[in-house]
């Protein structure tokens, strides 16, 4: 799905010492799976997300998406791809605060309609959130229910990618692990990349990509966990 | 469908906020329109009795020299009867012309109308009780209370002065003026503000030359006709050309300039305040607008919404605020205008223009706030940048 070929990101360019985030390294990504990236701070995971969801543009190297070439559309082109085909799980919860918990999910849907609610509701539902929380609010919803809601929200145009950034960083063990099953369970027939620092959670991983100083230090398939 | 970024959303989950704002623009709405509402009712009151008047009813007031009487070599004993000679070959005259109906030699009675800002003395002809039915029937009116004036000192009234001055029957005109010379005895059901009555025997009032008439507009063309020259300075014409340039000068004119500095000192007082509190507004929402840029919504998208939340806005304070004028408007004029004997106009085009076009001089003050906001909004990824 992702092909990656030499891909640099160097923060303060004008800077007579330049920080690589990322620096020059080859990648591919299977259509589906789940796919765990590992490191330190500052070791360039988020930005490689940022890169592969088109949020950010890298300095030098290609992204390839299922052939397409990421580094050269348009921004129309990249916000169609992130409305469509990519779904997020940010750090931060991100959740509108005046919003309940279905219209948080439904506003990031790209049709609109009944249907749709019905899907928020559904894919709620799925996540343990019972008919009580669909119409509460972010503030009256628990770390974990407001983090499932979250990823109720990525999911809902039923993306072939799923970015999750450290999505249970914020989260008890339990609550961590329940995040986790939800997105095991998509990756099964999609795309989930998660970052994480704690390596526990990617029990059951398909793939876990290390990396230091932004750079690959090792990739290991899933026996390997 | 494709989803668009719903307005509604936002208003329907945060009603107070945008409560504060609809009502603000309500609010100033209802206060210009209500402004503008009270101060026609002196404008109106002013238009239907000067203009009304102007149209039926001149009075003539010239000096003996207008006439041609050598004034300075003449005594008062000589100049008297030559000028009630000259005044009534003019009065026979003037008789004569097309569109005049009756010409009168009458003794003049003033009466106060007060509406809501000013007061405006008018004319009453005190005449011969026989001429009295004369000026009802030009007049168009009908007495419908007490009696027509039969003995000297008695007047009619309409029900608006009646009301306006807070007379009964058996009150007197401008008591605290004239004493109790001028006791009315009737009422009278009359479009315009009209009275008449007959002369007392104690007190002689000013004299003038009194026209029944009908769309003749300028007094001075008959004059002229009759080798009058009119001078303003000398003398004095009450016709309906004079009684409209009173009107824009004296009235117009002068409630248009105080209607215009309150308007623009609530449009200057509710732009500021619209500006802080949405200002304020639109960064509580900075975190929101980040995270739709991050899913795929462009700015575009975004501005339209904010777009249309703005355009709901105004919408339903000019809406509501319509309803809330109405309501007000229809409440002062059974209360407070028609026991008064005052007229107003209830439509104020000129008024709504003003608000539409300051409403909308608003709505783009707003986009600057707008504009900004749609500037520094990033993407996540930006966001996290910030943070570490």
């Amino acid at each position: 799905m992702f092909e990656i070929k030499n891909i640099t990101m160097i923060y303060d360019m004008e800077k007579a010492e330049k920080v690589y985030a990322l620096s020059g390294f080859d990648l591919t990504l299977p259509d589906k799976g789940l796919v765990g990236i590992i490191g330190p701070s500052g070791s360039g995971k988020s930005t490689l997300m940022y890169c592969l969801s088109t949020l950010k543009k890298p300095t030098d190297g290609s992204i390839l998406y299922n052939g397409k070439e990421l580094t050269r559309l348009r921004d129309s082109e990249r916000e169609n791809l992130r409305r469509n085909e990519f779904g997020f799980v940010f750090q931060r919860h991100f959740l509108v605060p005046y919003m309940s918990a279905v219209d948080n999910v439904t506003v990031a849907a790209a049709q609109s309609g009944k249907a749709v609610t019905e899907q928020a509701q559904k894919l709620l539902s799925g996540f343990g959130l019972g008919e009580k929380e669909w119409n509460k609010r972010p503030a009256k919803l628990s770390g974990g229910q407001r983090q499932r809601t979250a990823i109720a929200r990525a999911m809902i145009n039923n993306p072939k990618v799923l970015f999750a950034d450290e999505p249970t960083a914020a989260l008890d063990h339990e609550n961590a692990f329940a995040v986790m099953e939800i997105l095991k369970d998509y990756a099964k027939e999609n795309l989930v990349l998660v970052i994480t620092h704690d390596r526990s959670i990617l029990k059951g991983a398909d793939r876990i990509i290390e990396m230091w100083d932004g750079d690959l230090s090792a990739v290991k398939e899933c026996d390997a966990v | 469908m494709p989803q668009k970024l719903s307005a509604l959303r936002y208003i329907r989950n945060n009603k107070r906020r945008t409560a504060v704002l609809i009502v603000s623009l309500c609010l100033c709405f209802v206060l210009t329109m209500l402004t503008q509402f009270l101060l026609s009712t002196t404008e109106e009151s002013f238009r239907s009795l000067l203009l009304g008047n102007g149209k039926k009813m001149q009075f003539i007031d010239l000096a003996g020299s207008s006439y041609g009487l050598d004034v300075d070599n003449l005594s008062y004993e000589e100049l008297v009867p030559l000028y009630q000679e000259k005044q009534d070959t003019l009065i026979d005259n003037l008789n004569t012309y097309e569109g005049v109906k009756a010409v009168y030699d009458a003794q003049i009675l003033y009466e106060c109308l007060n509406p809501v800002i000013g007061q405006f003395y008018f004319e009453l002809p005190l005449v011969e009780k026989e001429e009295i039915p004369i000026f009802l029937e030009h007049f168009g009116a009908e007495i419908i209370q007490g009696r027509l004036p039969e003995h000297p000192g008695e007047i009619v009234l309409d029900t608006a002065t009646m009301a306006n001055r807070g007379y009964g029957i058996g009150s007197y005109a401008d008591e605290q003026n004239m004493g109790e010379l001028f006791k009315i005895v009737g009422i009278l059901d009359c479009d315009y503000y009209f009275g008449c009555g007959i002369p007392s025997d104690e007190y002689t009032c000013e004299s003038m030359i009194t026209v029944l008439s009908d769309g003749i507009d300028d007094m001075t063309v008959l004059l002229e006709n009759e080798g009058i020259t009119y001078r303003e300075k000398y003398d004095s014409i009450v016709d309906y050309k004079r009684t409209t340039e009173i009107l824009e000068k004296e009235v117009t004119d002068v409630i248009a300039v105080s209607t215009q500095f309150i308007f623009i000192g609530i449009i200057i007082l509710l732009s500021i305040a619209l500006f802080i509190v949405y200002t304020t507004y639109l960064r509580d929402r900075h975190n929101e607008w980040c995270l739709y840029c991050s899913i795929g919504y462009s700015r575009k998208t975004i501005y339209l919404s904010i777009l249309r939340e703005l355009l709901f806005t105004f919408a339903a304070a000019i809406f509501i605020g319509s309803i809330m004028v109405a309501v007000s408007e229809i409440v002062l004029y059974y209360i407070m205008i028609q026991p008064n004997g005052l007229k107003c106009n209830f439509l104020h085009t000129g008024a709504l223009w003003e608000i539409f076009c300051s409403y909308a001089l608003l709505c783009g003050i707003l986009q600057i706030p707008v504009r900004y906001a749609l500037y520094r909004i990033r993407t996540i990824d930006a966001m996290d940048d910030d943070l570490y």
